[in-house]
């Protein structure tokens, strides 16, 4: 059973990524990539935060300077739910430097009343790494895997 | 209690005043059902909602089951989180207080079997109880249903959680490899609260009373003086138990049956307080025991089948 609310809407009428938006949406990603490594994550947390960005993008209206908040929130929620150590947000907040720590704990809140704290997901990653375990892959195919994924 | 937005519950009293903050008996104001709420203060967290409270409660969302007590909601303020859980009456551990041994005697097996059902489905969901005693096993007493309370400290175990210190502070209920210093701690620490729990209801009386005596020396009063065969764990807290004397292991068989336990009752008591956390009993296998064989109770009812049980 698939429920609905996890999933994040793509066709429908609350879906606001235009074309020029969804370019920046790219170059936000691989900027939120980058943060990913700096702090480094375990990769479930890249692939979760993935997931909630998403689903948050799917439900709410957001303006473009809120881009990096969301993004960054949603980084600190991923990595709360996957991590031993999250990383502070006294340093999440100091690599975008628009931010305040309150314009972040705010958005937390935000973020978990809209994601209903239903933060347990499968990603991908998992996926995976059952699948590359099943076809007993070698290094290449899984480095390939990923870079597809 | 501050105001929220949506918020449908009028507040009836103060229930309970736990660790991470305070228990209110709310009412459902559009359903007339009666919930409890726990607030928790998140005012002075620098770093935002607790990690803790994130997966905890997106776990919980997950637990939907007859012997577990369900999340309804979750309600947050910029101060608090509110979780509404739902709301049972009573508590084993008033139960046990306030019914002598032999009027709690025939409803021993349901209670016991339910305890376990609702673990065994805590663990196969990879999440560990953590903290399981008489006062979070809840008892509605009309559909004569147990249910498992507080996740307070649940923890998911997919990562070995690893003790840090020889603890003597805490729940009387702690299994003994939960205070060792570098023991991982999993499911078996659970089924040991089962045990303690189980034989409290036969006696009436808690297994490893707080005060009195340190942990340990109960312990080894009750089993003897382990050796590295008996708990791996003895190796290190050799140094502790080398000032405890060599006795030997009191008969807790003897009372029990004294007690009015029946044989393969102690056979399963016995198996579910195994020094060895790796030879404990698990909480499924436990209720294949033939403890529960000649019961009519739960193995037949509806909520140990959904379960899936073979």
């Amino acid at each position: 059973e698939v429920k609905m609310e996890n999933l994040p809407g793509i066709d429908d009428d609350c879906n606001q990524l235009e074309v020029a938006e969804y370019v920046d949406e790219i170059y936000h990603y691989y900027w939120v990539m980058e943060v990913h490594l700096k702090f480094d994550l375990m990769p479930e947390t890249l692939y979760l935060m993935v997931i909630l960005l998403d689903r948050y993008l799917s439900e709410v209206k957001i303006k473009k300077n809120e881009m990096q908040l969301v993004g960054l929130t949603s980084l600190l929620l991923a990595s709360k739910y996957e991590d031993f150590w999250h990383p502070r947000v006294k340093d999440l907040i100091s690599i975008s430097e628009t931010y305040t720590r309150d314009h972040m704990l705010r958005m937390e809140k935000l973020m978990l009343k809209k994601l209903k704290f239903r933060l347990n997901v499968p990603t991908p990653y998992v996926f995976m790494l059952r699948f590359l375990k099943a076809a007993q892959s070698d290094t290449k195919l899984e480095h390939l895997a990923f870079y597809l994924v | 209690m501050e105001k929220v937005k949506d918020w449908n519950y009028k507040v009836v009293e103060k229930i309970g005043q736990g660790v991470f903050g305070e228990v209110y008996k709310c009412l459902n104001l559009e359903t007339g059902k009666k919930v409890a709420i726990k607030m928790i203060n998140i005012q002075n967290e620098p770093e935002g909602v607790p990690s803790y409270l994130i997966a905890g409660v997106s776990l919980l969302k997950e637990l939907e089951h007859d012997n577990i007590v369900r999340l309804l909601d979750v309600l947050t303020t910029g101060r608090y989180v509110y979780l509404v859980f739902e709301y049972l009456d009573l508590d084993l551990g008033s139960f046990i207080r306030k019914h002598t041994i032999t009027s709690i005697r025939p409803h021993i097996k349901t209670i016991l079997s339910q305890i376990l059902v609702g673990l065994a489905y805590y663990h196969s969901h990879n999440i560990l109880h953590g903290d399981l005693q008489p006062s979070n096993v809840l008892i509605d007493l009309k559909s004569k249903k147990v249910k498992l309370a507080d996740f307070g400290l649940t923890t998911s175990f997919g990562v070995p959680h690893i003790e840090y210190s020889y603890k003597e502070v805490g729940s009387p209920y702690k299994a003994p490899e939960s205070r060792i210093r570098s023991s991982v701690y999993s499911t078996p620490h659970d089924v040991w609260a089962v045990g303690c729990i189980f034989a409290e209801m036969v006696s009436g009386k808690p297994l490893f009373p707080c005060g009195k005596k340190d942990h340990l020396s109960l312990i080894v009063s009750l089993f003897g003086k382990p050796t590295k065969e008996t708990w791996p764990g003895a190796n290190y807290i050799s140094d502790l138990l080398h000032s405890h004397p060599q006795c030997e292991p009191a008969d807790l068989a003897e009372q029990l049956l004294g007690l009015g336990l029946e044989p393969p009752g102690v056979e399963l008591l016995s198996r579910m307080i195994s020094l060895n956390p790796t030879t404990r009993i698990t909480a499924r296998n436990a209720l294949n025991h033939p403890y529960f064989k000649d019961s009519h109770s739960s193995l037949s009812s509806p909520h140990y089948e959904a379960f899936g049980f073979p």
